[in-house]
């Protein structure tokens, strides 16, 4: 298969100009993140699916209303977190539905993978008890890999909102992962989620983020 | 640390207290979340996606020249002449044969063989049709509507769409009929319909009614694999003027 050279935005140019092969190719080259946010986010692959397909199809019928003002990829990513909360916000998540059982979630090599494994789904699991905004916040940072800015694009919002999100959701996840810190007889979960924790090592702990 | 709201949406979570983690456990939880594996969109997944938002596409293409108020009324061609160029620009390579520039050679025999066929209404279909995937173009009298098509011009591939009576045809279908009389009008009518490309033989023609009105169904390759796209016009329809009625994309 060839790979069409167009970038993203001639892309979706073409699509508003009624390429009716343009939307999908750029659906193609974003699926698998899109799929990763709204996976992470909502913890289980239906509604996952649905939440992307809502949102594509959203955004295939908007795609004029785009601007330019963030880069494509950010835009649709916004859209599907947008779809994401929303779903949230209207249903509670399936907590027994957790995880995909998918083979591609685990390494090949079976020792390791069963401990990976496990890790991943007490992260995840963990993942799925932040508020909605937090866990966005931390899968688009922490997970993704995305910038403070270019989270801030996607969810909406400042910067500093995006900072002050996933450290809180950081701070709300330490007790329930600190049994998970290999080699460290210190078991860091006795303060609730939510509540504020002391600087246990460095006196200038803060935000880098 | 100094703390951010979203001034316009502040959300609840954005009202607690910040949380003063250290930076060993701050990286901590960052490793763990960094750690999550990578995963992929599931291949049905894909494909549901994908479905949903080709359907979403002959919607679209499929709704305005529905002209669903006014089934029956020519509906202009013009400002859609460009998209439907498109969609009907393209050369499935084994399944289409080319004919050349200089002047559209639409199978003079298969029209011949239209003309004959409509001394008797019958369905006969041109026997270079497997080998091409071109048949002869039919008058079937099916009385083609928009909710019922992708089911007729499957029936219309298949060789099931049945033959009309003479009656019928001979009197119902006068003005789309009479294209298929004329090999001038169908290649005129086909060249307004394919616009733009290169022409392509239809998988079929059938003169019937559309919603009640003498129109030709022209069926061609489409550009998604495993579709094909079905154009009703109407009996005027030209070089000049398609007239189309109906735009359907219909898969399987």
């Amino acid at each position: 298969m060839t790979t069409d050279p167009r970038d993203d935005r001639a892309l979706l140019a073409a699509h508003v100009a009624g390429d009716d092969q343009a939307f999908g190719e750029l659906v193609r080259r974003h699926q698998d993140r899109l799929w990763a946010v709204a996976l992470r986010t909502l913890g289980n692959r239906d509604d996952a699916a649905d939440a992307v397909q809502n949102a594509l199809l959203s955004a295939f019928r908007n795609a004029a209303s785009y601007r330019g003002d963030a880069a494509v990829t950010t835009w649709l990513h916004r859209v599907v977190v947008n779809a994401c909360l929303d779903l949230v916000r209207r249903r509670q998540v399936r907590a027994a539905d957790t995880l995909p059982d998918d083979d591609r979630l685990h390494p090949a090599t079976p020792r390791d993978a069963v401990e990976e494994r496990e890790t991943a789904l007490v992260v995840q699991e963990a993942l799925l008890t932040l508020p909605a905004e937090q866990r966005a916040a931390l899968v688009l940072v922490d997970v993704q890999g995305y910038s403070v800015e270019d989270a801030a694009g996607v969810l909406g919002c400042a910067p500093g909102t995006v900072k002050s999100r996933c450290s809180r959701g950081r701070a709300r996840l330490l007790p329930l992962l600190a049994h998970l810190r290999g080699g460290n007889p210190e078991r860091l979960g006795s303060v609730p989620p939510g509540q504020t924790r002391p600087a246990t090592t460095t006196p200038d702990g803060g935000d880098h983020r | 640390m100094t703390q951010h709201h979203d001034p316009v949406h502040p959300e609840p979570g954005d009202l607690e207290p910040m949380p003063a983690l250290a930076d060993a456990d701050d990286a901590f939880v960052r490793s763990l979340l960094a750690d999550l594996p990578d995963v992929t969109m599931p291949a049905e997944v894909a494909a549901r996606i994908h479905g949903a938002l080709d359907a979403e596409a002959q919607q679209l293409l499929g709704t305005p020249l529905a002209a669903e108020t006014a089934v029956g009324t020519v509906v202009p061609l013009a400002p859609r002449r460009a998209r439907l160029a498109r969609l009907a620009r393209i050369l499935p390579a084994a399944a289409a044969l080319v004919l050349v520039a200089g002047g559209l050679v639409f199978g003079w025999q298969a029209l011949r063989g239209v003309g004959s066929d409509s001394a008797t209404g019958g369905a006969t279909r041109d026997a270079a049709g497997p080998e091409s995937g071109y048949t002869a173009p039919t008058r079937t009298g099916t009385a083609y509507t928009k909710a019922a098509l992708p089911d007729q011009v499957r029936a219309l591939l298949s060789g099931a769409g049945g033959a009309a009576s003479p009656a019928s045809v001979g009197k119902d279908l006068a003005g789309a009929g009479g294209l298929l009389d004329s090999p001038d009008r169908l290649a005129s009518c086909l060249a307004a319909v394919e616009e733009g490309g290169p022409t392509v033989l239809p998988l079929a023609v059938d003169a019937g009614t559309f919603e009640g009105r003498p129109a030709l169904v022209i069926v061609l390759p489409s550009t998604q694999p495993g579709a094909r796209d079905v154009f009703v016009v109407a009996a005027g329809c030209s070089q000049a003027d398609a007239q189309l009625l109906h735009f359907a994309r219909v898969v399987g």
